[in-house]
């Protein structure tokens, strides 16, 4: 039940009697009236159960993009409906106009399409359908709520897509030089071609030359197939606020351009997102079209407030591969959990894999060291001073122990991550 | 996917409610059902209460009172005694009642309501009707309604003029009632019915002539002046013998009429344009139309107050604020007044920058490096060496101080 504006403009004309003949008696007849000419009005209104309503979800996007969600009603009563409908959905969705008034005959539909433009990724649900019915008076309508389930999937903006095409043209260039015959380490036998002026000498392949009778080289390339583990910590660490989001949405950004620049690269890479257990995995992710299942998984993975569980994570990469990895953790570089937590479950991981860790950096601490001018600034500059030097000195002997590290602000960490990848390409350590 | 197929192939939604049994029993074990019960007992006690409150009357020997100087226990021991009483606030009635034979006329009008014309009225009333008149502290009022009596004013010393007094006087039932509780108020007789006035109760300290009580003993009829309400009220009847005095003044005939003016009841209200309560002047309507605004309040509040539909919820995804730790430990640092501590941070922080800038080695002592800044800045060596190795901070003042200055030598040290 739900007066509206002309109810209580009903109530107030009421009064006009009361004031002509003032009394109990008179007020409370046209009281009376009153309750009686709305209870016959909302007898008049139709029953909005008589309504049937599906919503369709639109296509998924990214964070960023804007989506439909298309909402359709059915009038299956034997009354035409005057409603107010309400098409809620969760505010980070960003449904626009969600109010709007619609008259349905008997029998007659309305398919209605919601703007939705969501503000943060994951599966974002529609709240309630809400169903206002008036009757031609509107005195007193009728209203219900009812749950018409449907989701949008809100996936992993991605933003640093952009960087992809440099890194892999850089990958390719790689590829390209070492086809020229440079032997090392990190290469593999590509194929054997007949010799040309200039190459060099000690490539001759003088059992082929011998076969085939005449001088003949042996090319390499860039190794392949070797196999990349991304693991994304999605712990308290994670949950950072950083900018608009988390952390966490710096990591998958990271992880992201890493996945598709490694499976660019022809390697087969395996995702994992993992805090006390393993939350999600994608994988093996192969160079035709990497993007679309990371996406999809990483869309509803959120950080929790709870702690890593980094023997479970070891353990499940050891199951992912038995070969030798490149295997990547994008976490936070705290030296608690680091000294504590992690590397007392890396030593089996180390001595198989190789291995980094990718860490995104707060900016608030480098603005925190520049201010001195007052003593709660100076001891706050000099907080953030020790954390800077702890991470540096962390870095240090992680690089000392064997495992590479990156530590960047969250808009930098993804290219740098995927040069470092890049890096040990091209000097064959993967 | 279409919408049209979407609804062909998951079918749709509507809001089939459940049955009216299940209705009652979730909205029983709604809250919501319990807080309108709750307010709905707690409006019904309040109503109730306001209601029997609301009958009382507060005001000073008013027969509904039952404060302690309200009147109603007066009325009821008249009415113990067989004397019918009949009470009213209108005056027509009033005098009407005061004209019939047989009556004692009790008249208390504190606020000087009636005029002296009525006052006479009700005097020629009781002396057609051959009735008593009694009047309850009348004050400068007793000249309206005989010329026998009067009030008078005294100037003693007496302090204590609560203390009882006794009758002194010959009239048979302040004789009965002996003592009643002292009065400051006076009345004596103004000589014109010399003879016919008896003047009763007075301390020993009155000048003569002067008392609490004053008898007029007219042809056929009585005028008999209390100067004290405390006498006829709740609190003061079981004082002394004031009981038997206002019993012995009201019971002299089997009827009492107990008259309250009414300020909007005597002529003068209605007739000169003078209105006793500028309410009056409003009209009816208006008043209606106030009060209409409660239901039409309501009314607004129930159009306003409905939803269309309930807030949409939604679970938010955990946030920690960045750098708590920090944050944290500066506050630690600072509460304990670790300055050492801080400005070594902020000075191997800095070191370290300016190596790299200057191009030493990691390992260089800090000694060294500040000799570098200072040949690369021309500043003198003690005030680089003071700032980034010998200063000791001794309040968080000179630790700013200290931090400044590294800050801006730092910053005179350009990138390589």
């Amino acid at each position: 039940m739900a007066p509206t504006w002309r109810f209580a403009a009903l109530v107030a004309l009421a009064a006009v009697p009361v004031m002509l003949v003032p009394g109990w008696h008179a007020a409370g007849l046209v009281i009376a009236g009153v309750l009686l000419i709305s209870a016959l009005d909302w007898l008049l209104t139709p029953n909005p159960a008589a309504i049937a309503a599906q919503r369709t979800p639109g296509r998924q996007v990214r964070l960023g993009e804007e989506t439909t969600s298309t909402l359709t009603l059915v009038n299956e009563g034997g009354r035409t409906q005057r409603l107010l409908v309400r098409d809620a959905w969760v505010p980070s969705a960003g449904a626009e106009d969600v109010r709007f008034r619609t008259r349905l005959r008997a029998g007659e539909r309305e398919e209605r399409v919601l703007r939705l433009v969501p503000r943060r990724r994951g599966v974002l649900p529609a709240d309630r359908l809400t169903l206002r019915s008036s009757s031609w008076l509107g005195i007193l309508n009728r209203q219900r709520s009812f749950a018409v389930p449907a989701a949008i999937r809100v996936m992993p903006p991605f933003l640093s897509r952009r960087h992809l095409p440099s890194k892999l043209a850089k990958l390719r260039e790689l590829d390209g030089r070492t086809a020229t015959m440079i032997r090392g380490m990190g290469t593999e036998f590509d194929s054997l071609r007949e010799y040309v002026r200039g190459d060099d000498v000690r490539s001759i392949d003088w059992r082929a030359t011998a076969r085939a009778r005449q001088l003949t080289v042996r090319t390499w390339r860039p190794e392949r197939d070797r196999r990349v583990v991304i693991v994304i910590d999605s712990s308290r660490l994670a949950a950072r606020r950083s900018g608009a989001g988390t952390v966490f949405d710096a990591a998958l950004e990271a992880g992201m351009l890493l996945s598709a620049l490694a499976a660019g690269g022809g390697d087969r890479v395996d995702l994992l997102v993992a805090d006390a257990r393993v939350r999600t995995s994608a994988g093996p992710i192969t160079a035709h079209d990497p993007l679309s299942k990371v996406s999809t998984v990483l869309t509803e993975v959120e950080p929790e407030l709870i702690d890593a569980d980094w023997n479970a994570i070891t353990s499940a990469v050891m199951r992912i591969s038995a070969q030798h990895a490149f295997v990547v953790f994008i976490t936070a570089l705290d030296p608690a959990t680091i000294a504590e937590d992690m590397l007392p479950a890396l030593p089996a991981l180390r001595a198989r894999h190789t291995i980094a860790i990718a860490s995104v950096a707060d900016p608030e601490l480098a603005d925190m060291s520049q201010d001195v001018f007052s003593p709660a600034q100076a001891y706050r500059a000099a907080a953030a001073e020790r954390e800077l030097l702890e991470t540096r000195s962390l870095i240090h002997a992680l690089s000392e122990m064997g495992i590479r590290s990156v530590h960047e602000e969250p808009d930098e960490l993804a290219p740098r991550l995927a040069d470092l990848y890049i890096a040990l390409k091209a000097t064959g350590r993967l | 996917m279409s919408a049209g197929i979407d609804v062909a192939v998951r079918g749709t939604a509507r809001a089939a409610g459940p049955g009216r049994l299940r209705v009652l029993r979730t909205g029983a074990r709604s809250a919501t059902v319990w807080v309108v019960a709750a307010v709905a007992l707690l409006l019904v006690t309040i109503v109730g209460f306001l209601l029997s409150a609301g009958s009382a009357d507060s005001r000073p020997l008013h027969w509904d009172s039952s404060a302690p100087d309200g009147g109603r226990a007066i009325v009821e021991v008249l009415r113990d005694h067989g004397v019918e009483v009949t009470t009213t606030e209108s005056l027509t009635e009033a005098q009407t009642l005061a004209a019939e034979p047989g009556t004692t006329v009790l008249i208390h009008d504190p606020s000087g309501n009636l005029e002296p014309s009525t006052q006479s009225e009700f005097a020629q009333a009781a002396a057609d009707g051959e009735n008593s008149l009694v009047l309850v502290s009348p004050g400068l009022y007793v000249d309206g309604y005989t010329d026998g009596i009067t009030t008078a004013t005294q100037v003693t010393d007496a302090q204590n003029s609560a203390e009882p007094m006794p009758p002194d006087c010959e009239w048979e039932p302040a004789r009965r009632a002996g003592a009643v509780s002292g009065t400051a108020n006076r009345y004596a007789s103004t000589g014109l019915s010399e003879g016919r006035v008896t003047i009763c109760y007075h301390h020993p300290w009155d000048q003569a002539g002067y008392g609490a009580v004053a008898r007029e003993q007219l042809p056929g009829h009585d005028i008999t002046v209390l100067a004290d309400p405390h006498w006829l009220s709740n609190a003061g009847l079981d004082e002394q013998g004031n009981a038997a005095l206002a019993l012995g003044a009201l019971g002299g005939h089997e009827r009492v009429v107990y008259y309250y003016p009414q300020a909007s009841d005597q002529p003068w209200a209605q007739q000169d344009g003078r209105p006793a309560n500028p309410l009056a002047l409003v009209p009816t309507w208006f008043g209606v139309a106030f009060l209409w605004l409660i239901p039409l309040l309501a009314a607004l509040m129930l159009w306003r107050g409905r939803r269309l539909g309930p807030l949409a919820v939604e679970r938010l995804p955990v946030i920690v604020p960045p750098v708590e730790t920090v944050i944290g430990r500066a506050g630690i640092l600072q509460r304990s007044g670790a300055r050492e501590q801080a400005l070594h941070s902020l000075r191997t922080a800095a070191l370290l920058r300016l190596a790299r800038r200057l191009g030493l080695p990691p390992s260089a002592r800090a000694a060294d490096i500040c000799d570098a800044v200072a040949a690369h800045t021309g500043h003198d060596r003690a005030q680089v060496h003071r700032a980034f190795i010998e200063a000791v901070p001794t309040s968080d003042r000179q630790l700013v101080d200290i931090a400044t200055e590294i800050s801006n030598i730092e910053s005179e040290v350009s990138h390589p």
